[in-house]
């Protein structure tokens, strides 16, 4: 899994619009190469975006996947309960009402949104089951939509039309701040998910059965859904919505192995920067130099899979 | 206004919203990335090495007005930036004045050559006609004859308005249908600008419906009593007017029934959004004959005197 993630990222870092033989990415990436050009295309282009591919996906992935195990319902995903309407309709309004403000407040917006989302979520399904958790999610996440609606249509044109650019989810414009943001998340959530896995396992037995285990189930859950908001707050915030990453990535892995709960999680992070970096790099030369962006090709690649994987489990099934 | 400042030195030292750009030397490699970006550097006789896909139906997106001008295929860019294929370009300046680039598109656009970005304060699709020519003009150490092309078209506009006084102060409502409402231009933008020069007014109704500076303003179509001025421009990106002639309350207003509507046409709506130095004639010289035979005037006048 690590070496196609490895050979991705070097095609990714090989090919694109700049015509640069991969001899010469090579010599740029070891530092041997005089070529100004080169290394601007390579260092300052090629691999922020692919890296921000990367670590966005392993972040939506690593969100779907604790939100699943969260409400205990293969639906979860940061976009089908609200986080991520939540995190688009704080960062739209930061847009459009404060078009001056930029930096981080991106991110600190989209985190809060999130949260608060999540929050009201959690109070309204009460302590019911996490069926009323995913509905109460829904109908939230259709009321945020339509907010965010009417903030573009409130908002002036050239202000809209900035946080469009944004919703259709791109990394065109990653920079290396961005990586070490999402790369520093990435890293922080896999020690923390990897440390929690232990006592995932008798959580999926159920509420009463885990806590009979030993389990604090509050705290566990509470940082299950605190850390997934983050995860995708952040993602969300630099890239944009990216759809299906978060669903698709837990089935992906869950089809082709089976493994023990901290094995699982690093491995999803992977498959969910695979398929972010892969829609990327299809979105950059189907129709180039005329770039897709990859949230785009996220939901235009991750359907179809996640159909065919769903047909591939009934069969069996 | 006249000749301002005829010495162009390089480098040339330019202030934008996103900082300070040094331009080193006259550059020979000119890329934009403007929505009409490739007009005003063909009429100072420059071949630009990358140009903007705005829309349009030729491939390159260039207009009629532009195209016998163009005699390079350069790189077209569409959509998302794509700064890997500016950077294979290899331009020596990047001029971004009417793009809507974002810091971060700037920053990357700097790695690969100076960029020229709109002045603090200006929106980002906002930089008046001349003022876009003029900083191009600058930009290519070409400030002389940018100069010179702006106050031939400022002549003809004036000469326009001279030929026709009693223009002055009638009102001109410049609109569209826009899905499910109609939308006009406010005095603040480009075209009621440019109708301005030639006496012209934007009816109050129109500039009464926005609270700031905004561009455009829709109405509902229960109402369009605002847009009932002496003349109505329609402007629309295609031949077809079936939209505007299904709006139902259209044929209630006084300027239609007194049939004084002017249908632009894609060519010179486009000629006219463009506002360069080489659409805004093109755009003139098709307007003037339809604006006198919505009012009733004997066509011809202005042709007659040159």
């Amino acid at each position: 899994m690590l070496i196609t993630l490895l050979c991705c990222i070097a095609l990714n870092t090989g090919v694109g619009s700049y015509d640069i033989d991969v001899v010469d990415v090579w010599q740029v990436l070891v530092g041997a190469s005089s070529n100004t050009q080169h290394q601007t295309v390579v260092w300052e282009f090629r691999l922020p975006r692919s890296l921000v591919a990367v670590f966005s996906g392993a972040l939506f992935a690593l969100s779907g996947t604790m939100l699943q195990s969260f409400t205990r319902n293969a639906l979860a995903d940061p976009s089908l309960i609200g986080i991520s309407q939540g995190a688009s309709l704080a960062v739209v309004t930061l847009v459009v009402v404060f078009p001056e403000l930029g930096g981080y407040w991106r991110e600190f917006s989209a985190f809060f949104g999130s949260l608060v989302v999540a929050v009201l979520i959690r109070i309204f399904a009460g302590q019911g089951g996490s069926l009323k958790f995913i509905l109460m999610g829904i109908g939230v996440a259709a009321f945020i939509s339509a907010l965010t609606q009417a903030m573009l249509t409130y908002g002036d044109i050239e202000s809209a039309m900035s946080a469009l650019t944004w919703l259709a989810g791109s990394v065109n414009s990653a920079t290396w701040s961005d990586v070490s943001m999402l790369g520093g998340a990435t890293i922080c959530l896999l020690v923390i998910y990897v440390a929690l896995s232990r006592v995932l396992s008798p959580l999926a037995l159920g509420n009463e059965a885990a806590t009979g285990l030993g389990v604090n189930h509050f705290w566990v859950s509470n940082t299950q859904l605190i850390t997934a908001v983050l995860a995708a707050a952040l993602a969300t915030a630099v890239v944009g919505p990216l759809g299906f990453v978060g669903l698709l990535s837990p089935h992906l892995t869950r089809a082709f192995i089976k493994t023990g709960p901290a094995f699982f999680l690093v491995l999803t992070a992977f498959v969910g920067g695979l398929l972010v970096l892969v829609a990327d790099l299809i979105g950059r030369t189907l129709f180039a130099p005329i770039q897709l962006p990859a949230g785009l090709m996220t939901s235009i690649l991750g359907a179809p899979i996640f159909i065919a994987l769903m047909m591939k489990g009934s069969a069996n099934g | 206004m006249f000749m301002a400042g005829v010495t162009f030195a390089f480098p040339l030292t330019i202030e934008h919203k996103y900082g300070t750009t040094v331009i080193e030397k006259k550059p020979e490699r000119v890329a934009t990335v403007d929505y009409n970006g490739v007009d005003n550097l063909l009429a100072l006789g420059i071949q630009p090495v990358a140009i903007r896909y705005w829309y349009g139906e030729d491939e390159l997106g260039v207009w009629s007005w532009a195209k016998p001008k163009l005699m390079s295929t350069p790189a077209l860019l569409k959509g998302d930036l794509n700064y890997e294929q500016i950077a294979a370009t290899h331009p020596d300046v990047i001029i971004a004045i009417w793009s809507g680039i974002t810091k971060d598109d700037y920053d990357k656009l700097s790695k690969i050559a100076p960029v020229v970005a709109v002045p603090e304060g200006t929106g980002d699709y906002s930089m008046p006609w001349d003022e876009q020519a003029l900083t191009v003009g600058k930009v290519v150490g070409k400030e002389h004859e940018a100069q010179n092309l702006i106050d031939g078209i400022r002549q003809k506009l004036s000469d326009i308005a001279a030929a026709h006084p009693q223009w002055a102060n009638k009102t001109v409502a410049i609109a569209n249908r826009w899905q499910d409402s109609v939308g006009a231009y406010t005095s603040f933008d480009i075209r009621p600008l440019l109708m301005a020069e030639l006496g012209f007014r934007t009816p109050k109704a129109i500039d009464a419906a926005i609270d700031a500076n905004e561009f455009w303003v829709t109405f509902s179509m229960e109402d369009l009593s605002p847009i009932d001025a002496d003349i109505l421009m329609w402007v629309t990106s295609t031949d077809d007017y079936t939209t505007i002639l299904e709006i139902p309350a259209r044929p209630f207003l006084t300027v239609v029934k007194q049939e004084r509507e002017i249908f632009l046409g894609a060519e010179v709506t486009g000629a006219f959004s463009f506002a360069s130095l080489l659409s805004l004639d093109y755009a003139f010289e098709k307007m003037i004959p339809m604006i006198e035979s919505a009012l009733g005037e004997s066509s011809g006048t202005v042709e007659n005197k040159e």
